[in-house]
């Protein structure tokens, strides 16, 4: 049985220079472009006030003194556990004690929250309206256009991915259209932006520089907005408690030098 | 001394909050927009010390591990050739990498210790003009600046009022409630300095620095249980710093001292030493306390938990690698570099005294 060698498609030459062409560099300018966007359009993270500060750190503290509980005599880390449960448990290290019991407030009212999802909606609005733009400039002007032949074989599988927009059944998958073309630029340019913009790029470098300035003022969120500070700290609290187990690493250090010489 | 040498040890002791600055990890390429400034060197530079290198092909790495070579309390004449570094780094094209500002940082720190303020105020005008004068970390270097160039203690209560003011509109500026702090203590005002630093800790509990800086200022105070409970904090944070068991030794030795000394107390401090030879091989500091305190143990009489027989293996150990780190020290043999001959010279007194007594 003769193996057909292949579908033959005469394509005007034109197409290369006319489609493929344009759609890459366009690609790529926007790419660019994004990436400046965005630099301009990012707001500095709004560093944490005085109580936030002291309610992360002095979490962090119980869980500090929890770990590394055997680095310290047994009398000195009992002055410390009980010291913490009663501070965790009468909330004293809470931004706003008297929220305690409330529900936790809506994100969408609280001011951080808002300055967060206000840089996230900034990000994707990036993302999303260049590229609706140029998905209906493609489909406007090159909708239906094979452009180009894959120097090697595919299944079947991969026809809705590399011929979208064009309908025909019986085509070999190894012709592209204009469309996939496209997609395959917007998923398959990362590393010619690495190369062009460096690593990170979209992910602001200036920022993270400014940032690196100022490492004290972390702007981070320990406490996640769905997450009660007031009961994390009691959990803490309780952690500690129960913590009965203590093996000062001092005990039988001498044994343990003499043993190695 | 001339105000200008009492300034320059003023800025030497004043160095230990601004430590901090110097840390900055390694980052991409940025690219942003900085103000280059036209710099010619002053004339005075261009004559280096003997022995150091007219360096105007080094590159910005072999000038930061020249920084990173030095400890980070440097001897004057480390200061000095690292500083006269200044004209041929600063005539170094701006990269704005991470790495050059932090080199820019470093140097802004030998600047000020030798005194060489067009240097300093050329290298704080570049920071600030790339970071922004209401950068924390800036204006700490600013005030750092300030303080240096300060010659009586009039102008640094003035200093001092411009950090208030600074505080009472941003109180989480960590920096410069540091160099508050560090300025409160320079100008005698301890009880202020400690009460300063502990409302900090109660902002930031788990800054392993100023835990630290407590430690001393209680331990300069000789309130040897604060001093104790604050490094023990240290450990809670940094539990494998074999500086910092040694430091609660040194302290528990010194508190067993002062209170007549039970036995019991003195073996605490050497469980301490022990535990920080244990964390790191050849530690002098560490060898030489195991070695004292056992000494003292031998010679005191009461009921120790410690039988007298390990004590006395211990003592030997100590007298071992103490012996094995003079001799090594002495040769230049590999790995037992870079003792402080200070204190190999009071390893060698120790051991001298030893050999006496026997």
């Amino acid at each position: 049985m003769a193996q057909v060698v292949g579908q033959q498609i005469l394509r005007d030459p034109a197409l290369f220079y006319w489609i493929l062409f344009p759609i890459t560099i366009v690609m790529i300018l926007t790419g660019v472009l994004r990436h400046y966007a965005t630099l301009l359009l990012q707001s500095a993270p709004k560093p944490l006030e005085y109580k936030a500060i002291r309610e992360q750190k002095n979490y962090l503290h119980g869980i500090n003194v929890r770990g590394n509980a055997n680095q310290i005599p047994l009398s000195s880390f009992t002055t410390r556990k009980n010291y913490l449960v009663a501070a965790f448990q009468a909330g004293n290290f809470l931004k706003d004690p008297d929220a305690q019991g409330k529900p936790p407030a809506n994100p969408m009212t609280d001011p951080n929250g808002m300055d967060q999802m206000m840089n996230m909606m900034k990000g994707n609005m990036m993302m999303i309206v260049p590229q609706t733009v140029i998905m209906g400039w493609i489909n406007a002007f090159f909708s239906g256009f094979v452009i180009m032949k894959l120097p090697f074989p595919l299944t079947i599988r991969f026809k809705s991915m590399l011929q979208s927009g064009v309908m025909t059944k019986d085509m070999d998958v190894r012709w592209v259209s204009s469309l996939s073309w496209y997609f395959l630029c917007l998923f398959g340019l990362r590393s010619v932006f690495t190369f062009i913009l460096g690593n990170d790029n979209a992910a602001d470098q200036t920022m993270a520089q400014v940032q690196q300035m100022n490492p004290q003022q972390n702007t981070q969120q320990l406490f996640g907005p769905g997450q009660d500070p007031a009961k994390m700290y009691l959990a803490e609290a309780e952690n500690l408690e129960v913590m009965v187990q203590h093996e000062f690493v001092l005990d039988g250090i001498e044994d343990r030098i003499l043993a190695t010489v | 001394m001339t105000s200008h040498d009492r300034r320059r040890h003023a800025t030497h002791r004043r160095q230990t909050h601004s430590n901090q600055l110097g840390a900055i990890t390694a980052d991409k390429n940025p690219k942003a927009l900085t103000n280059l400034i036209a710099y010619k060197p002053p004339t005075h530079h261009l004559s280096p010390a003997p022995g150091v290198r007219l360096a105007s092909k080094m590159s910005l790495s072999t000038y930061l591990s020249r920084f990173k070579s030095v400890s980070l309390t440097p001897t004057p004449s480390e200061s000095l050739s690292l500083s006269q570094l200044a004209p041929s780094i600063l005539n170094l094209s701006i990269t704005d990498t991470p790495e050059q500002w932090s080199l820019y940082e470093s140097l802004l720190l030998s600047a000020l210790r030798t005194g060489d303020d067009t240097s300093a105020r050329l290298i704080l005008q570049r920071l600030s003009d790339r970071f922004g004068n209401s950068n924390a970390r800036i204006m700490a270097l600013q005030g750092l600046f300030d303080e240096a160039m300060a010659t009586n203690n009039a102008q640094l209560e003035e200093v001092l009022k411009n950090y208030n003011e600074v505080l009472k509109d941003d109180p989480t500026n960590v920096p410069i409630t540091k160099r508050k702090i560090t300025l409160l203590h320079h100008l005698s005002k301890k009880t202020e300095a400690i009460a300063a630093l502990t409302v900090l800790l109660d902002l930031n509990p788990t800054d392993a620095e100023s835990w630290a800086q407590l430690a001393q200022y209680y331990f300069e105070l000789s309130m040897f249980s604060q001093a104790i409970f604050c490094l023990e904090e240290v450990l809670l944070i940094l539990p494998n710093a074999y500086n910092v068991h040694v430091r609660l030794g040194e302290i528990s030795y010194l508190a067993a001292e002062n209170s007549g000394g039970g036995v019991e107390k003195f073996e605490t401090s050497l469980r301490w030493y022990l535990r920080a030879v244990e964390l790191c091989d050849r530690y002098l500091r560490g060898y030489y306390g195991v070695k004292l305190v056992t000494g003292k143990l031998l010679q005191s009489k009461g009921t120790r938990t410690i039988p007298e027989e390990k004590v006395n293996k211990l003592n030997s150990v100590a007298t071992v690698h103490l012996n094995d780190i003079v001799t090594g020290f002495e040769k230049g043999t590999k790995g037992f570099t870079g003792y402080d001959p200070e204190e190999v010279a009071a390893v060698k007194e120790l051991l001298a005294a030893d050999d006496v007594s026997k």
